[in-house]
C-alpha cells in the first residue's frame, strides 16, 4: 500500500495569494515613483556633433560662466575673425527673438548683458540676423523682423538702442540679407503696396547709415499674397529674385523671377528657405538641418546642424573666397547654481566646401 | 496488546525486504543524532517559598528540563508535549518517548519532590518510574545538577522503534540528504529504497545540477511509503521588461548556465517612450510634461553573476553592461557618447518559478566622449536625483535605478 508522504514539499518558491497583495503594492509604487531623470542625450547636440566631427576643431573657442539669464541663447559673432571675441547674444524661438551682448576681455573676464525688452518674430525660422561686416566700436545686429514691417537696428555692446526702418507702412512680404561683396551685405525687402508688389534694397554694413536710402522698384508680375512674411532676396550670383513664404493653405512656396519684368516661376522647394548663400545656392534652416538647395531649387544636399548655427558667410581676402561661420554654445549645467557654464566654438568652412557636411 | 503484534509484524516485514532488496540504503539509530522527546511536566507549590531561596517558577522548571534533555545528545529533538492525548500527538508525530513529571515544591520545608515516568510512545508503556526529593534548587543548580539522575536513567533506555523501507523516487543522479549521514544518490532507474525508522520525521533535500533544489518533511508511518521529487529543471531562459530610472520601459533577454549564477542578457533600451515627471515648479528647461520621447535606441549585452541558488526566495546579483546608443535620428552611434556601460546590483525576488521581481541600482559610464557634452545633453541639473563626474573624455552618472519583472520561459 502506498502511503503518500506526510508533510509538504517545502515549496521554497511558493509563496500563495501574499505575491498579489505586493505585485498591487508594486505597481503603483513605480508609477508614484516615476523620476524627472532626463537621459544624457539631445538630439540637437547629437546632430551638431555629427557635423562638428566634419569641421574640425574650432577656429575659436572660450568656455565662460554667464548668469542664469545668458540660458537658451547662443552666440553670434561679429563677422571679422579678429573680433570673435565679441558679438551678439541671441535668443532666438519661433515667436520671438531676443539680444544680448557678450565681449570676452580676458581669462574669465568678460561683459554680458541681456536686456529682457524681446522683439516678435513673425518670420519664424526666416528671421534674418546679422552682424555686419567691417567692425567699429558702436557695433550693431541687424534683424530683419519686428513684426514683419522692416528691419531693426540693435547697437552693441552696451548702447541698446533699437532703430526700425520700413520703406512702407504695409507688411512686408519677404526679406533678407545676402552677402554681396566682401565689405557689405545687401537688404532686402519685397512688400505689397496697393496690389502692386514692390521691392527695396540697400547695402548694408558696419558703417551704414541708418535708416538706408532706397528706392522702390516694381514686379511686372506677382504672386499670391503669402500668409506670413518669408524670405526675399536678390541673387548674387545669377541676379533673379526669389520669394519664399507661408502660403494661405499652409504650405510654402518659392518663386523665382529672372528679373523684374519676368513671370515668376514656383520651385520645386516646399520648405521655407532661410538664408541666401555668396554663391547664389538657397539654404533652408530648420533648426535642426539646413538643407541646401541650387538656386534653380533642386535639393543639393542636408546638413545635420542642430545646436550648431549657420550664422553667416564671410570673405577671406588671403584666400579669396567665402568662409561659412558656424557657432555652437553648448549650455553646461552647474550643480547648485542657476549660472551655468557656456562653451562657445566658432567654425569655418569654405563655402564651395559645405558639401563635405553632408550627412 | 496491537500495536506490539504490529511492531513486530513491521520489523518482519522489513527484514524480509532488507533480504531482498537491491537499490535500498540502511540507516543506523546513531546516525540519526539521537531520539524524539516529548516533555510533561506540571508544578505545584505548596505553602509560600521564601524569599531568596530555590526556584518555584513553573516555566523555568519546565525550560531546565527540556534543556537538560536536549543538551545530553540523548534526543535530537525535544518538544513539550500538549495538555491533552500526548500519547497520540507523540505517536502521530514521530516521538519515540514521552518524559513526564510532577513537580511538588514545600516552599516552607525548602525542598522539592520530582516524580517522573517515562513512556515509550510505540509500545504504549511505561519504561521508567522514579522520584527525585531533594532540596529546593537555586536557578544554576536546577540548569546544571538537578535533572541528572533523571538524564542518566533516560540514556539507558531504546525506545521501541519500527524499520521500514520507503522508496524515494525522482530523476536519476539526484542528491537527496536527510536520510543518512551522507547524501543519497537516486539511480538512473529513478527509484532508491532508503531504510528508516518509523515513525519518524525527515526533514530532507534534493539536489541536482540543473535543477531546483527542493527540500520537505517525509513523515512515514507504513512500510512502503514513497516519497516522490518531481522534477523541477531550472530555466535557463528568461525574458524581462524594467522601467529604467522608474521612466521608460526596456526589455531583456536571459539565459542563465552554470545553475543560474551566471548570466548574460542581450535587450533593447530605449528613450522613444517614457514618463517624464519633473518639478512642475522647477526653472530651465525642464517642465511637466508627463511623456518624453527621443529619438535613441540602446541595444545592449549584459553579463552578471547572481549569488545565491535559483529557487532562493531572495536573491543578489551583479552584471556589468555595454549599451550602443543609437541616434534614430541620425541613424548612427551618437556622436556625443557612442557608448554606455553599466555597472549595477540587483535585487530579485522570486514570486513564483516563473516570474520574479526585481530592482536594480548601480551607475552609468560613458566612455569615448566629450564628458561636458554629455552634461550639457541632459538639460539641467535639476533633471532628477542624479550626481555626476566628468572628464575630457568620459562621463558617470549614479545612482540609476531599474524595477521590472523577469518571466522564466
Amino acid at each position: 500500500m502506498k502511503v503518500p508522504p506526510r508533510g509538504t514539499t517545502k515549496g521554497a518558491l511558493a509563496l500563495g495569494s501574499l505575491k498579489w497583495f505586493f505585485l498591487g503594492l508594486t505597481i503603483p509604487l513605480i508609477l508614484s515613483l516615476s523620476s524627472c531623470w532626463h537621459p544624457p542625450f539631445n538630439a540637437d547636440l547629437s546632430a551638431s556633433e555629427f557635423t562638428v566631427s566634419k569641421l574640425g576643431s574650432p577656429v575659436w573657442a572660450v568656455t565662460v560662466k554667464l548668469y542664469s539669464e545668458a540660458s537658451g541663447g547662443y552666440y553670434l559673432p561679429y563677422r571679422d575673425p579678429l573680433q570673435y571675441f565679441s558679438g551678439a547674444w541671441v535668443w532666438k524661438s519661433p515667436t520671438q527673438i531676443r539680444f544680448g551682448c557678450l565681449q570676452i576681455t580676458g581669462p574669465n573676464m568678460y561683459t554680458f548683458n541681456s536686456p529682457s525688452l524681446g522683439f516678435p518674430n513673425e518670420m519664424g525660422n526666416a528671421v534674418q540676423i546679422r552682424t555686419p561686416m567691417g567692425y567699429n566700436s558702436g557695433n550693431y545686429v541687424f534683424f530683419g523682423s519686428s513684426g514683419g514691417t522692416g528691419i531693426g537696428q540693435y547697437a552693441l555692446p552696451s548702447s541698446v538702442i533699437t532703430t526700425y526702418w520700413s520703406p512702407s507702412t504695409l507688411p512686408a512680404v519677404g526679406m533678407g540679407m545676402v552677402p554681396y561683396t566682401g565689405t557689405y551685405d545687401l537688404f532686402y525687402m519685397a512688400y505689397f503696396d496697393y496690389g502692386q508688389l514692390n521691392y527695396v534694397s540697400s547695402p548694408i554694413d558696419s558703417t551704414s547709415p541708418f535708416p538706408p536710402s532706397t528706392t522702390p522698384v516694381p514686379f511686372l508680375h506677382s504672386v499670391p499674397v503669402p500668409a506670413a512674411p518669408g524670405f526675399f532676396a536678390q541673387s548674387p550670383a545669377n541676379g533673379g529674385f526669389y520669394l519664399s513664404a507661408k502660403e494661405a493653405n499652409g504650405a510654402f512656396a518659392t518663386y523665382f523671377w529672372s528679373y523684374t519684368g519676368a513671370e515668376p516661376i514656383r520651385l520645386p522647394v516646399n520648405v521655407q528657405i532661410t538664408e541666401m548663400l555668396s554663391d547664389g545656392r538657397l539654404l533652408a534652416d530648420s533648426s535642426s538641418s539646413v538643407t541646401v538647395y541650387s538656386p534653380m531649387g533642386e535639393y543639393l544636399f542636408t546638413i545635420n546642424t542642430g545646436a550648431l548655427h549657420f550664422v553667416h558667410e564671410r570673405y577671406d581676402l588671403v584666400n579669396a573666397c567665402w568662409i561659412s561661420v558656424f557657432t555652437r554654445t553648448v549650455e553646461i549645467p552647474q550643480q547648485n547654481t542657476d549660472n551655468n557654464q557656456y562653451r562657445i566654438e566658432i567654425y569655418e568652412i569654405k563655402t564651395r566646401d559645405l558639401q563635405n557636411l553632408a550627412r | 496488546m496491537g500495536s506490539t503484534r504490529f511492531a513486530a509484524l513491521g520489523a518482519a516485514l522489513a527484514w524480509v525486504i532488507a533480504a531482498s532488496a537491491g537499490a535500498q540504503t540502511a540507516l543506523s539509530p546513531q546516525a540519526r543524532g539521537g531520539y524524539r522527546v516529548m516533555t510533561a511536566l506540571t508544578v505545584q507549590v505548596e505553602g509560600a517559598v521564601a524569599a531568596g531561596g530555590g526556584v518555584s517558577d513553573g516555566t523555568l522548571w519546565a525550560a531546565s528540563l527540556d534543556t537538560a534533555i536536549r543538551r545530553s545528545g540523548y534526543a535530537r529533538e525535544v518538544q513539550r508535549a500538549p495538555a491533552q492525548d500526548s500519547l497520540k500527538h507523540a505517536a502521530l508525530e514521530g516521538f519515540q518517548l514521552i518524559v513526564e513529571g510532577r513537580v511538588r515544591i514545600d516552599g516552607p520545608a525548602d525542598r522539592v519532590t520530582v516524580d517522573y515516568t517515562v513512556v515509550d510512545v510505540l509500545s504504549g508503556q511505561r519504561v521508567l518510574s522514579d522520584t527525585i526529593a531533594a532540596p529546593l534548587p537555586y536557578e544554576y543548580d536546577l540548569g546544571e545538577t538537578f535533572w541528572i539522575p533523571l538524564i542518566y536513567q533516560l540514556e539507558k533506555i531504546v525506545p521501541t522503534e519500527r524499520h521500514t523501507y520507503v522508496r524515494i523516487r525522482g530523476e536519476g543522479g539526484t542528491r537527496v540528504s536527510g536520510f543518512g549521514p551522507k547524501p543519497l544518490v537516486i539511480p538512473n532507474s529513478g527509484e532508491l529504497r532508503v531504510e528508516v525508522f518509523v515513525p519518524g520525521t525527515y526533514p530532507w533535500k534534493a539536489e541536482k545540477w540543473g535543477s531546483f533544489s527542493q527540500s520537505g518533511v517525509f513523515a512515514p508511518l507504513e512500510n512502503d511509503a514513497i516519497l516522490r521529487i518531481p522534477p523541477a529543471p531550472l530555466r535557463p531562459w528568461a525574458v524581462e521588461t524594467g522601467l529604467y530610472m522608474m521612466q521608460f520601459p526596456d526589455l531583456w533577454l536571459q539565459r542563465s548556465f552554470l545553475q543560474d549564477h551566471v548570466f548574460i542578457r542581450l535587450g533593447l533600451q530605449q528613450y522613444l517612450f517614457g514618463f517624464f515627471l519633473p518639478d512642475p515648479w522647477a526653472n530651465g528647461t525642464t517642465k511637466y510634461q508627463g511623456i518624453i520621447s527621443l529619438p535613441m535606441v540602446e541595444p545592449g549585452l549584459a553579463l552578471g553573476y547572481q549569488f545565491g541558488a535559483p529557487e532562493a526566495f531572495l536573491n543578489s546579483y551583479v552584471y556589468g553592461a555595454a549599451l550602443l546608443r543609437y541616434d534614430l535620428d541620425l541613424r548612427l552611434p551618437d556622436p556625443v557618447a557612442p557608448l554606455e556601460t553599466q555597472g549595477m546590483f540587483g535585487l530579485s525576488w522570486r514570486a513564483s518559478p516563473r516570474i520574479s521581481l526585481f530592482a536594480e541600482i548601480g551607475a552609468a559610464y560613458y566612455p569615448l566622449c566629450k564628458g561636458y557634452l554629455v552634461l550639457a545633453s541632459k538639460g539641467g541639473t535639476d533633471s532628477g536625483p542624479f550626481a555626476f563626474l566628468y572628464g575630457d573624455q568620459w562621463f558617470l552618472e549614479f545612482p540609476r535605478w531599474r524595477l521590472g519583472v523577469r518571466f522564466y520561459l
